[in-house]
């Protein structure tokens, strides 16, 4: 069966390290960008199954990112985690809006993120 | 910065990792058998209600499991038997239920404990390699940084770094002014805590200076070269916890061996 694409993204080497640990072992492919206009250019030419997003990034935020990805019907459809230090209901609904299908907080609960990715892929 | 590599596991990772797998195997196994199960007892309420006792055991064996076994219980009824087998029958299928229910419920919280351990595993691991990875001094900087947001939780703190004659000076705020930051590198409080080396948080934090959830002083050698003062927390973050004092501990010791061996040269920059 052919393993599920996760493209995580994200300027913070600590954050990619440990995602890239956590989903590496659930046997999901995964690819990374450091920051959101290498997110959307990599989710063009990767296809990934699903896309975890940062938001504040370099040259372009993860909501920003969000909504290129949404107005690209190439890949319009694929679910959007965004990964976020806040978890204000204010900031959420700014995800939201750009399109993003969940979201998860930092410091990551391992436990929490890969329920989320199982209830969007199935069992890796 | 230096570039990201793929991170290898670290060790006892990969037993982990293996059992793991073995139990998320194990758990989907015995989700499969509960639906053939409820299948199967539906089945027999169905034929008892109308009457027909027909029925077939459950498909235990398909599983390859053997959760109960099969001298522990009688077989249930067969084709042809009557409405008082047929209930037995079905009463025998519950208690298969509910044991491989309860069986699935284990197994999914020694899954769940494990997914939880494997996270902390690879968490230390990242802490330390992003340390020590660090080609400067200022990437040192980066890696308590991004630790202190990314596994303590909190983007209100100051890294506090000794200068060449002993005083402290801010290397890195976040959410503090230079003057707030000033502030916590005099306090002659903090400065004694530093001094002691010993992790102070919690109450005995907010002792020395008020909101301090964690001072963290970096010491190796026997040598203090600074500290981490760390403020507010995350507000999806409620508490430092036992965990997190392992990642202190850590940075403590690691952060400061990694500043020493990182080159002076870049410490001007930092």
């Amino acid at each position: 069966m052919q393993r599920k694409k996760v493209l995580l993204v994200d300027d913070s080497p600590t954050v990619l390290m440990m995602e890239q640990m956590l989903l590496g072992r659930q046997n999901y492919e995964v690819i990374t960008a450091k920051d959101g206009e290498e997110g959307v250019a990599k989710a063009h030419s990767e296809h990934p199954d699903l896309i975890l997003m940062d938001v504040v990034m370099p040259r372009m935020d993860g909501f920003e990112a969000v909504r290129r990805i949404r107005a690209d019907d190439s890949i319009s459809q694929v679910p959007v985690i965004m990964v976020t230090t806040r978890g204000e209901t204010v900031n959420m609904e700014k995800g939201y809006t750009a399109g993003c299908s969940d979201y998860v907080t930092k410091p990551i609960d391992a436990r929490e993120l890969l329920a989320k990715l199982k209830s969007y892929l199935g069992d890796a | 910065m230096a570039a990201l590599k793929p991170p290898a596991a670290p060790p006892g990772h990969e037993a982990m990792a293996a059992r793991h797998q073995e139990l998320t195997s194990v758990s989907s196994r015995l989700a499969e058998m509960v639906a053939m199960l409820r299948q199967s007892r539906e089945a027999v309420a169905s034929r008892h209600a109308d009457g027909a006792a027909s029925l077939t055991p459950p498909p235990m064996a398909a599983s390859g499991l053997q959760v109960v076994p099969p001298s522990a219980a009688p077989e249930p009824p067969r084709a042809g038997a009557g409405p008082a087998q047929a209930g037995a029958g079905e009463a025998l299928l519950q208690d298969r239920l509910e044991t491989i229910e309860q069986v699935n419920r284990t197994i999914r919280d020694e899954l769940l404990s494990l997914q939880g351990q494997m996270a902390q595993a690879a968490a230390l691991y990242v802490t330390l390699r992003r340390l020590h990875e660090a080609g400067t001094r200022v990437e040192v900087l980066d890696g308590l940084q991004e630790s202190i947001i990314n596994m303590l939780g909190s983007e209100d703190f100051v890294i506090l770094i000794a200068g060449p004659r002993g005083g402290l000076a801010a290397a890195r705020t976040m959410q503090r002014s230079s003057e707030q930051a000033n502030l916590v590198a005099s306090d002659p409080r903090v400065q004694a805590a530093i001094a002691r080396g010993a992790l102070t948080t919690g109450a005995a934090a907010s002792t020395l200076m008020p909101g301090l959830n964690a001072l963290i002083p970096l010491v190796a050698r026997g040598r203090s070269i600074g500290a981490m003062a760390v403020f507010q927390l995350l507000q999806q973050k409620e508490a430092l916890g036992a965990f997190d004092e392992e990642i202190m501990g850590l940075l403590a010791l690691h952060g400061a061996l990694a500043w020493m061996g990182a080159p002076e040269k870049a410490a001007d920059g930092a």
